[in-house]
């Protein structure tokens, strides 16, 4: 068997054992937290869980050096190592929390310090996800990519789930001393994490992925730049447009202008350039130069169509939220007790989803989502050309040359069917 | 009230478990399989190619069925394990199954349109199986899009089809009730099809079809991870999101002419559809026909199956509704034990001998000729109990 995959199997092993128990040692040291017998057992647990934990990572690096082949996937080492830390940090947190609970029956106080033990949490957690995704992408022997596919998307859902755990709890900490509603609601909700979940779920562009489009305008400026001064005249107007973009609030409504900076430039740059344009004589590179300038102006406006189209759905998507924590607020006054997470999230999602699918069977969605996949398509048509004739000098085949080869083919395959049948009938008749 | 610290160690305690469990039961999964239905390739012609299943003995329904599937998506969804599998329902209840698979069009195929679909390989594998059974007419059974292609081909041949089957069938696409439609009136085909190249990606459909439940896939993860410890049901997951990601690319110019022709100007119902320089007339559609729907069904709504029962000029027609949705009609619990039973009922009743093929095929008689008992002509819409 491939010592690859032997080593794996062991590291799984012990990493199984590990989340046990941190598990079950975490889980004690919750109960005792209920029923107030903290600081004892808080000292004995942390202990029998360090124990554990040494054994668990001496067995562990005793397999690792007696692999014969030394093939131990660093990513694997890495996670263990990095999970050695994790339980580590995580023991120390729960430790912490239970000694500030010794004596202390005031759940206010418990509920003050739930941020910190929240805040911290979530910061391994995300190591953990920073983990995680390698030694499944890693993993050579894995059969096929759909479950490397499939565990990323699982990985992908839990990080909104926990996003949306992050989002719940001032609103149950609010819910606890009677001081939510609406108005206080968009207060305490933090909507960059909202508008990340969003942007996850519906892979809306980020300012990361924006990037490669900035940097595509950088390099078209640069293109563009000769001693004649466009590119002066063209700084100063983009940069306004494009420092705003994507706009950094999930409600910001400032499209309007944005969008009529961006064409009012348009109209203006090829105004200057136009007559410069024409002084170009016609051929290869003055067809090149109207394709880059073309699809520059494409790419404004799918940017700006893109936002229009994205800022539709953030409304949408706050006014899921809102009707979500009306929706927990009327039922937990009804049952007189709190909602759960998970009441509050198969309410989001069922909200978001009702309130989403009304927004794109409207005609604005529609003739928006219409435009903004032509904008997108035309240029990537404008850019095939593009390449194309910058391939001309070069001994290869492009693709239109080999679109008229399949389409002769096409026609000659059908005149030989047309043909094959005419004699079939011809010998039928006979 | 309760503990919130307990609460939030519980909630972080449960996803670590998951995120623990996940990863182990996905290292250790050994291939995926699908579509294992046992079968034989018969035709073939260009990438086009005709299975037919195997039988362990002699169908009691004496018509072959041909089955015609989307070109979207893979045909073994029918089969997507042994026990969901309408094809080896099916196979149990007696019936000779053939089916066309349409396979991956690559930019050879760019120009395939609905003519060379319709009026070449289906026309052609069709041919070949009345030829190998040596009989004038076939049943033939369409889903979805190959319903679609299904309905044009028996308007246009009529002659060559004993009974007419279709599951989820898109017919009338005026309707506003499914996302799709609404879109595609204001979707710019000619830039879609020219921007790719003149093959559409099955990706950039996929994409379309999530928009649709905007939330399932958010749900389908949530669901993953309280199934993580149930390695049936994960695997039945897995078959399904194996099927769900195996996307041909569509010819350019199919895809143009379907959308433009059916989804913006409707042009089927409304009696205007060209396909190969005919004028396609569902009237000419007399054979008996079984029309199924999904009452759930978010991709093609039941008001854009439905009217093809009013729209065809048969008089043996039965409309069937089918509690569910898209998908759910060939792979869910209750289907296994209704839809199969269904058709074959629908068929058997229909299964005079079936007729000696002659020398030469003659056209197309009307309906009045055919030799239907008074009993079996059936008008009155039959929904599932």
């Amino acid at each position: 068997m491939d010592s690859t995959k032997n080593f794996f199997d062991a590291w799984m092993n012990t990493q199984t054992k590990f989340v046990d128990n941190l598990v079950d040692t975490s889980k004690k040291i919750s109960n005792s937290l209920q029923q107030g017998d903290v600081i004892g057992k808080s000292v004995e647990l942390y202990q029998i869980w360090f124990n554990n934990q040494k054994d668990l990572r001496e067995d562990m690096m005793h397999s690792m050096q007696n692999n014969p082949d030394n093939k131990a996937p660093e990513f694997l080492k890495n996670w263990m190592e990095s999970q050695m830390e994790l339980g580590k940090k995580w023991m120390d947190l729960l430790h912490y929390a239970a000694g500030k609970e010794s004596g202390n029956q005031d759940w206010s106080a418990q509920i003050e310090n739930m941020q910190y033990l929240y805040n911290d949490w979530n910061a391994i957690y995300n190591q953990i996800f920073h983990q995680f995704g390698k030694p499944i992408n890693g993993l050579d022997y894995t059969p096929g990519s759909l479950n490397k596919h499939t565990f990323a998307g699982f990985i992908d859902n839990t990080r909104t789930y926990m996003k949306m755990f992050e989002l719940w709890q001032p609103i149950y900490k609010m819910m606890q001393s009677n001081t939510l509603g609406i108005d206080s609601l968009t207060k305490v909700l933090d909507m960059d994490k909202y508008k990340e979940v969003i942007d996850s779920i519906f892979h809306f562009m980020d300012k990361d992925q924006s990037k490669g489009f900035l940097e595509m305008i950088q390099k078209y400026q640069e293109f563009m730049s000769n001693p004649s001064g466009i590119n002066n005249f063209l700084s100063v107007p983009l940069a306004q447009i494009l420092q705003q973009f994507p706009p950094s609030n999930l409600l910001d409504k400032n499209l309007n202008t944005l969008a009529k900076m961006s064409y009012d430039f348009s109209e203006q740059f090829h105004k200057f350039v136009q007559p410069y344009f024409t002084m170009i004589p016609a051929g290869r590179d003055k067809e090149m130069l109207g394709l880059v300038i073309r699809i520059q102006d494409l790419y404004n406006k799918y940017y700006i169509k893109g936002i229009e189209m994205q800022s539709l759905v953030y409304v949408a998507s706050q006014q899921a939220i809102e009707k979500a924590v009306r929706e927990i607020m009327r039922k937990s006054q009804e049952k007189s007790e709190l909602t759960h997470f998970d009441e509050f999230y198969a309410a989001w999602v069922n909200t978001l989803e009702e309130d989403v699918i009304v927004l794109f069977g409207g005609s604005q969605y529609s003739a928006l989502q219409g435009e903004l996949l032509k904008l997108g398509l035309e240029i990537k048509a404008d850019l095939d050309k593009l390449m194309e004739y910058m391939l001309a000098p070069l001994p290869v085949v492009p693709r239109s040359e080999v679109d008229e080869i399949n389409a002769t083919l096409y026609e000659l395959k059908a005149k030989v069917r047309m043909l094959e049948k005419q004699l079939k009938n011809v010998d039928q008749e006979k | 009230m309760g503990n919130p610290i307990a609460e939030l160690l519980e909630k972080i305690n449960e996803t670590n478990q998951k995120l623990q469990k996940g990863a182990q039961v996905f290292s250790h999964i050994d291939a995926i399989e699908i579509g294992t239905a046992n079968k034989e390739l018969v035709w073939s012609l260009d990438k086009i190619k005709v299975y037919r299943y195997l039988r362990d003995s002699e169908p009691t329904i004496k018509t072959p069925i041909l089955i015609s599937y989307a070109l979207i998506n893979r045909f073994y969804m029918m089969d997507l394990q042994p026990d969901r599998s309408l094809i080896r329902n099916l196979l149990a209840l007696g019936m000779d199954i053939y089916i066309i698979d349409t396979g991956y069009p690559t930019r050879n195929e760019r120009y395939l349109t609905m003519h060379d679909y319709i009026n070449v390989y289906m026309d052609e594998a069709i041919d070949f199986v009345r030829q190998k059974h040596q009989i004038d007419q076939i049943n033939l059974m369409g889903i979805c899009q190959g319903g679609t292609f299904s309905v044009i081909y028996s308007a246009l041949h009529p002659e060559k089809i004993k009974n007419l089957i279709t599951l989820v069938t898109p017919v009338d696409f005026s309707t506003n009730d499914g996302l799709l439609f609404r879109w595609a009136r204001d979707m710019d085909v000619d830039a879609i099809v020219e921007g790719f190249g003149g093959l559409v990606p099955g990706v950039f459909l996929d994409a379309g079809f999530q928009l649709l439940k905007p939330m399932l896939k958010v749900r389908k993860q949530k669901n993953l991870m309280d199934m993580l410890d149930d390695e049936e049901k994960l695997m039945n997951f897995l078959r399904m999101e194996k099927w769900i990601n195996d996307l041909p690319d569509q010819a350019g110019e199919t895809y143009r002419q379907f959308i433009k022709d059916l989804y913006q100007q409707n042009k089927l119902i409304k009696g205007e559809l060209n396909i190969g320089g005919h004028i396609v007339n569902l009237k000419n559609i007399t054979m008996p026909i079984l029309t199924i729907y999904a009452s759930e069904d978010h991709l093609v709504p039941p008001s854009s199956t439905k009217p093809l029962n009013e729209a065809v000029g048969s008089t043996d027609k039965q409309l069937y509704e089918f509690p569910g949705g898209h998908i759910g009609v060939f792979t869910g619990r209750r289907s296994q034990a209704e839809l199969g039973p269904t058709i074959q009922g629908f068929l058997e009743k229909r299964d005079a001998r079936p007729v000696a093929s002659k020398k030469k095929s003659e056209p197309h008689k009307d309906d009045s000729e055919e030799k239907i008992p008074a009993n079996q002509k059936r008008t009155k819409t039959e929904k599932s109990k």
